[in-house]
């Protein structure tokens, strides 16, 4: 199976001060003072992509990272490589991506349809956009089923695969239009393993199983931080640097939208310190202000 | 005596709502940081103390020392919590865990006579914001500063990342007050200085609990001109140059309040987004405007000379510096990066002149990544500077595979640690530069000490001669 997540680096645009708020002729804070993060639910979705190469059968998963960005992202590359994924690629952008996810989209698809895969994994959001559209364009451009919200993904076993296959035939069509895998496939019913993916919905937990190809798009999953390589690891694998390659030629880059001003959220919150009295007394003052903030 | 006869006894002594026996408190109460992994999954491998006593006076102090005295049953004295060497692990069967941080007043802040004075359990955050209000600082910033109380800071021998301007707590301390186990409240009185004999403040500060509990003290206060702050940073490729360049600011007569150098690994965590795979060698000049400006003038030119030295944006440095304390969110952080990583770090920090800071550095780098398996970092900064030497913290993670709990610290942290203090006192340095002994380091004492552990040991059997103070710390215990 052919698995490729896609990462991004942020800036941990919380850390900046109020004086890394002056925004350039770009229209950006003063970011490059502040450290560099893995977006917090790709960090799921990578660790997420380790964890399905490790249920599968040996040799079977092949992963590919991608990112679009500058050189920030090299060092997470490396750390990407000490973790044996089998490729890291940077594509270098045209333009500045910030609240463009239909242009994100756009060059990952065309990555995606020169180099073909069976399973996307990335977060829903990034910290510093946050405009949870870009996987839902990317599905959109690639014609694949997609799953928001993402909380964990596992080879289905046997019994749930032979029920899923039947719930999930549009799916299973989806998988027809987009293209045959080349992968080998490990379980009996020939193709490719169909996938039992849990996902967070306004009704709660929702356990589905879908043949790929598929986009996972992996929301505040518990307990999937990404593992951290052996320096020994470092040393063997992650000094190959990533391929870096100019994102897709050819495509309209230009801005539909036009970004006017950039403000810093007003974060403040209010604070009551309650230390006067008994513990009751304080419950009682802690119960008054919930109630009255009730409808 | 029986736990619930010392339980009966402490509450007798000091009202029952003052005396703990929750059993999650007790278990979290056996250990400290050294034995965070044990902790955070549900481990308990000391004997569970008897019980927390929480003390507001020297007198409540003195009560329950003498008891315990008289009954031999182990003291574990503790404020802030933020050990990280196992000085506060209850290793004798039903010891007393005696708390100070409820003694938590400042009790004078003196504009004039610059000095404060506070009781034990104050945090040093607060008791510093408070004197930067009135334009006074103490000049101590640990990185636990947040967490770490005065007691505790004083019992450890702390030291803050403006060391090399203010030194550590033991150049602060003016005078304090300490009760020993006899039940003796003593006071040493604030004073500029004096040649009255030993300085006896030596006898306390750094005692780690295991000759009195420290209830009160006064420390020195400094103006606060933080608008006067310079900072200054470089990037290099090699730690040898940069131990150079540490010691010729230092022996030039300089005294910068930071000077630290960082490996490419370490620094790392810290300096991503502009070092790359650089050492990081970074200044902070503070005091008088022109004092400041002349210090950072004057070390500019020195590192001028080593053109391998590039400058980065000073206020690279500057933001850094901000967000470099750990407070009570960050500890929670860490707790949870644990569980889901199952990766973990720690530290050693050691001392050694100058000639020999180099080789040991080297050394333990090239052995520990030898000889201790499943290493995800292993790095080490300077960040304390003296006419004579300098310290180096180790900084070293692992991922813990194939193990239970209790192995974590047999399987990696121990064996890393053994490494670190026996290349250390091989090459004359000190094993401990800042965080005490602990129960962890005790091994090693006698070598640290050599002939003069004669003194160490006397001091002991003089002050505790029932054997009752954090039994096993400093000291091992003889099994
Ligand atoms: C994130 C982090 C960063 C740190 N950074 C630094 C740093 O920059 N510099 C540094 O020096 N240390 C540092 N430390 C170590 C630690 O904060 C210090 O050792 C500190 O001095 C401990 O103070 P505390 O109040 O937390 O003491 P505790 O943890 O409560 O106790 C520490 C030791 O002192 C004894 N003790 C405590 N109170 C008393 C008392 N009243 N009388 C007698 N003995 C007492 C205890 O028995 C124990 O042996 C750091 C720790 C952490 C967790």
């Amino acid at each position: 199976m052919r698995i490729l997540a896609l990462f991004k680096v942020v800036a941990e645009l919380e850390a900046l001060t109020e004086e890394d708020w002056r925004v350039d002729a770009e229209l950006r804070p003063q970011e490059r003072y502040v450290r560099t993060t893995l977006n917090p639910e790709d960090e799921s979705a990578l660790e997420l992509a380790l964890r399905l190469r490790e249920a599968l059968p040996p040799g079977e998963a092949v992963l590919t990272a991608l990112t679009i960005g500058d050189e920030r992202a090299d060092r997470t590359a490396a750390t990407l490589m000490a973790l044996k994924f089998d490729r890291v690629v940077r594509l270098a952008p045209p333009a500045d991506l910030r609240f463009r996810p239909e242009l994100t989209a756009a060059l990952a698809a065309a990555e995606i349809l020169a180099r073909p895969q069976d399973l996307i994994l990335t977060g829903c959001r990034s910290a510093d956009g946050g405009n949870a559209l870009t996987p839902f364009f990317l599905a959109e451009r690639l014609g694949w089923p997609i799953v928001a919200e993402t909380l964990s993904l596992a080879p289905a076993s046997a019994p749930e695969a032979a029920e899923g296959g039947e719930e999930t035939g549009e799916t299973a069509k989806a998988a027809e239009t987009a293209g045959p895998s080349g992968g080998a496939s490990a379980w009996p019913g020939g193709g490719l393993p169909p996938l039992a993916v849990e996902s967070l919905t306004d009704d709660g937990l929702l356990r589905q199983v879908v043949v790929p190809p598929l986009l996972a798009a992996v929301g505040n999953a518990p307990s999937a931080y990404l593992r951290v390589p052996t320096v020994k690891d470092r040393l063997s694998f992650g000094r190959r640097p990533p391929e870096v390659r100019q994102a897709a030629k050819g495509l309209d880059v230009r801005p539909r939208l036009k970004l006017r001003s950039l403000t810093r959220p007003d974060e403040r919150r209010r604070v009551r310190l309650v230390d006067q009295g008994a513990p009751s007394d304080k419950a009682a003052i802690l119960l008054q202000a919930l109630t009255e903030r009730r409808p | 005596m029986n736990r619930e006869d010392i339980v009966a006894n402490l509450k007798k002594i000091l009202g029952a709502d003052r005396v703990t026996t929750e059993e999650q408190a007790l278990r979290d109460a056996s250990v400290d940081r050294f034995r965070k992994y044990e902790n955070i999954r549900g481990v308990c491998t000391q004997p569970v103390p008897a019980a927390i006593a929480y003390v507001q006076s020297a007198q409540e102090v003195s009560d329950v020392l003498q008891f315990a005295s008289e009954h031999q049953i182990n003291i574990v004295p503790r404020t802030g919590v933020s050990a990280t060497e196992g000085g506060l692990e209850t290793v004798v069967p039903d010891s007393v865990v005696l708390d100070g941080s409820r003694m938590n007043k400042i009790l004078s802040i003196d504009p004039y006579d610059m000095q404060a004075t506070c009781q034990c359990g104050v945090s040093l955050q607060t008791l510093d914001d408070r004197c930067r209000e009135m334009g006074l600082t103490t000049g101590h910033s640990p990185q636990s500063k947040p967490l770490a109380q005065m007691g505790g800071l004083t019992a450890t021998r702390s030291i803050g990342q403006f060391s090399t301007l203010y030194g550590g707590i033991e150049d602060m301390i003016v005078g304090l007050e300490a009760v020993f186990p006899n039940g003796r409240i003593t006071r040493i009185k604030n004073v500029p200085r004096r040649a009255a004999g030993p300085d006896i403040r030596h006898v306390v500060v750094g005692n780690e609990g295991t000759l009195c509990f420290i209830t009160e003290v006064t420390v020195k206060l400094f103006p606060y001109y933080p608008e006067n702050n310079v900072f200054l940073g470089y990037l290099l490729d090699d730690m040898k140059l940069g131990f150079e360049l540490l010691r010729e600011v230092m022996v030039r007569g300089y005294r910068p309040s930071i000077a630290r150098l960082y490996d490419p690994e370490d620094g790392a965590s810290h300096f991503s987004h502009f070092a790359g795979d650089s050492c990081v060698l970074i200044f902070m000049a503070e005091g008088p405007k022109g004092l400041a400006q002349a210090t950072a003038e004057a070390i500019s030119a020195i590192v001028a000379q080593k053109p391998q030295c590039r400058p980065v944006d000073p206020d690279y440095i500057r933001r850094w510096f901000n967000g470099l304390n750990w407070d009570p969110i960050k500890v929670a952080e860490e707790r949870a990066e644990i569980i889901a990583t199952n990766n973990i770090g720690h530290t050693t920090e050691i001392s050694a002149p100058w000639s020999r800071l180099y080789e040991i550095y080297e050394v333990v780098m090239k052995r520990v990544r030898a000889e201790v398996p499943d290493l995800t970092l292993l790095g080490g900064h300077s960040s304390h500077g003296y006419i004579n030497g300098a310290n180096i913290y180790f900084v070293y993670y692992y991922n813990m595979v194939n193990i239970v709990p209790e192995e974590e610290i047999t399987k990696y942290h121990l064996p890393i640690k053994k490494i670190i203090v026996e290349e250390t006192l091989a090459r004359g340095g000190s094993m401990c530069h800042h965080h005490g002994v602990g129960k962890h380091r005790a091994a090693w004492i006698e070598d640290e000490y050599g002939s003069s552990f004669y003194i160490l040991k006397t001091l002991k059997e003089a002050f505790d001669p029932r054997g009752v103070m954090n039994m096993g710390d400093i000291i091992p215990l003889k099994r």
